[in-house]
């Protein structure tokens, strides 16, 4: 099979580890600077996959790019990456030309947000069209949500459907979109004012986000110690955080584990890990929340404190937040660590 | 002078006198395996050992992301048992146990047969 051929166009210097090992190891990768160069490299070569570094160019520019790969390669694979000096992976997100030109043919209007949330663009929607449906591809999610006169009626993001998808969407940062009218709902799952709510969900997201911290900063109180930071993980994701320090891949690796050995040990309780530099522990709060707290001292009587806390303040305070069934913020384990 | 596949056996010999152990398992930091014993039964040995090496993996992409040094030990309590390991040099040690493990005692049992490897 041959090679994948790949072009990047961005700044070599900002180049992550991974992606600069691909590209000065293999032949068949190569790294461009500027826009001339790279639409001459399209040009003459038939790519697979170009990865364009969002922070180089503006909307125009990456449209006429992906307009003339696509001329070369109608199948090629566009990536589009963010936060290139970052120890991660570039966040960025995926698209298929192929897939994009089938979807935005009947499409009124599209476009791509880079960070931002969809809050504004949906509130607009919902505002001039009569009957609409706007879809977006965020990353690894597709949502899609129906409009008619002013109400959202159905939204349906994976198996989700009605407000749980709604609010999902909601949360998503960075995407492409497209709006396409006169289309009309498969099935009514909300029937609701858009700005209504709009309102609704975001107090809702800020009141999870609220009670969390608030939950988080009774737990912390009074620890012995030197205390970083902690953490509440609910269903695999990161619902708040106080304090600074690396969590991020912290809370990523404690999630890796405590999915990996319950077949062996059983329901997860208690982990302890020891660094250098600080300890970390994790302990169960309920069947799906767990706390994460990151310190400097002794395991022992931080763990015995902290333990007292929850005894104290936790259970209660966590059967509180989950029985208003909130929805998480939708986090990641990277943006956490970028934040924090 | 004990060879390495010596210092091993004895390390999991030793960690097999403690009270409601049901495994050990010695591996490199490549992932692989290098010695293990098992006492109960039921314990798929195979697919220990393949979280043995994913444990190894998570720990380096740790290492590799985290300003709080390397990892020295770790304790995993779960409601039918507990997991407690140490990060020797290029060696992880990891003990199996059921709820009964003394997981002090194993911890300082671990720090101890394990100097040899440093």
């Amino acid at each position: 099979m041959d090679e994948w051929k790949v072009l990047y166009i961005g700044r070599e210097e900002k180049l992550p580890g991974w992606l600069y090992r691909l590209v000065s190891h293999s032949a068949e990768c190569e790294c461009v600077d500027t826009i001339e160069s790279g639409i001459e490299k399209l040009r003459n070569r038939k790519y697979d996959l170009l990865i364009i570094g969002l922070e180089r160019f503006h909307d125009a520019v990456k449209q006429r790019i992906r307009e003339v790969a696509k001329e070369t390669n109608p199948e090629i694979d566009i990536i589009y990456t963010k936060h290139l000096s970052s120890t991660f992976a570039p966040i960025g997100f995926y698209c298929n030309a192929a897939r994009l030109e089938e979807m935005v043919k009947n499409s009124r209007f599209w476009g791509v947000s880079e960070s931002h949330d969809f809050l504004s663009l949906i509130e607009g929607i919902g505002v001039i069209s009569h009957s609409a449906a706007l879809t977006i591809i965020s990353g690894d999610f597709t949502g899609v949500v129906y409009f008619k006169e002013g109400k959202i009626l159905h939204a349906q993001a994976g198996d989700a459907k009605g407000r749980e998808a709604f609010s999902m969407m909601l949360s998503w940062k960075g995407g492409i979109y497209f709006v396409e009218e006169g289309i009309e709902p498969p099935e009514i799952t909300i029937d609701a004012p858009v700005d209504s709510l709009l309102l609704g969900i975001i107090s809702q997201m800020e009141e999870t986000k609220n009670s969390y911290a608030q939950f988080i900063k009774i737990l912390l109180m009074e620890l012995p110690g030197d205390v970083h930071w902690g953490a509440v993980i609910t269903n695999g994701k990161v619902m708040g955080a106080l304090g600074e320090g690396p969590k991020g891949p912290i809370l990523g690796f404690l999630n890796q584990i405590s999915q990996k050995v319950e077949w062996i040990i059983g329901k997860l309780n208690h982990i302890n890990i020891e660094f250098d530099n600080c300890w970390v522990t994790l302990r169960r709060l309920s069947e799906n929340s767990f706390v994460v707290v990151s310190f400097k001292g002794n395991p022992y009587i931080v763990d015995y404190a902290l333990q007292k806390n929850l005894e104290k303040y936790g259970v209660y305070a966590i059967k509180e937040i989950e029985k208003k069934e909130l929805s998480p913020m939708e986090f990641s384990f990277e943006e956490f660590e970028e934040s924090g | 002078m004990p060879t390495l596949e010596e210092k091993v056996m004895k390390i999991v010999d030793t960690l097999g006198t403690l009270r409601d152990v049901r495994g050990i398992a010695v591996a490199n930091t490549d992932g692989f395996v290098i010695a293990s014993k098992f006492f109960a039964g039921n314990v798929p040995e195979e697919k220990f050992a393949g979280m043995v090496s994913e444990s190894v993996s998570y720990y380096k992409k740790i290492l590799s992301e985290v300003g709080a040094g390397h990892i020295k030990s770790a304790i995993v309590e779960g409601e039918d048992g507990k997991i407690a390991l140490i990060v020797v040099g290029d060696f992880i040690v990891i003990i199996l146990g059921g709820p009964e493990l003394n997981l002090g005692l194993a911890r300082s049992t671990l720090q101890e047969v394990t100097k040899e490897l440093a």
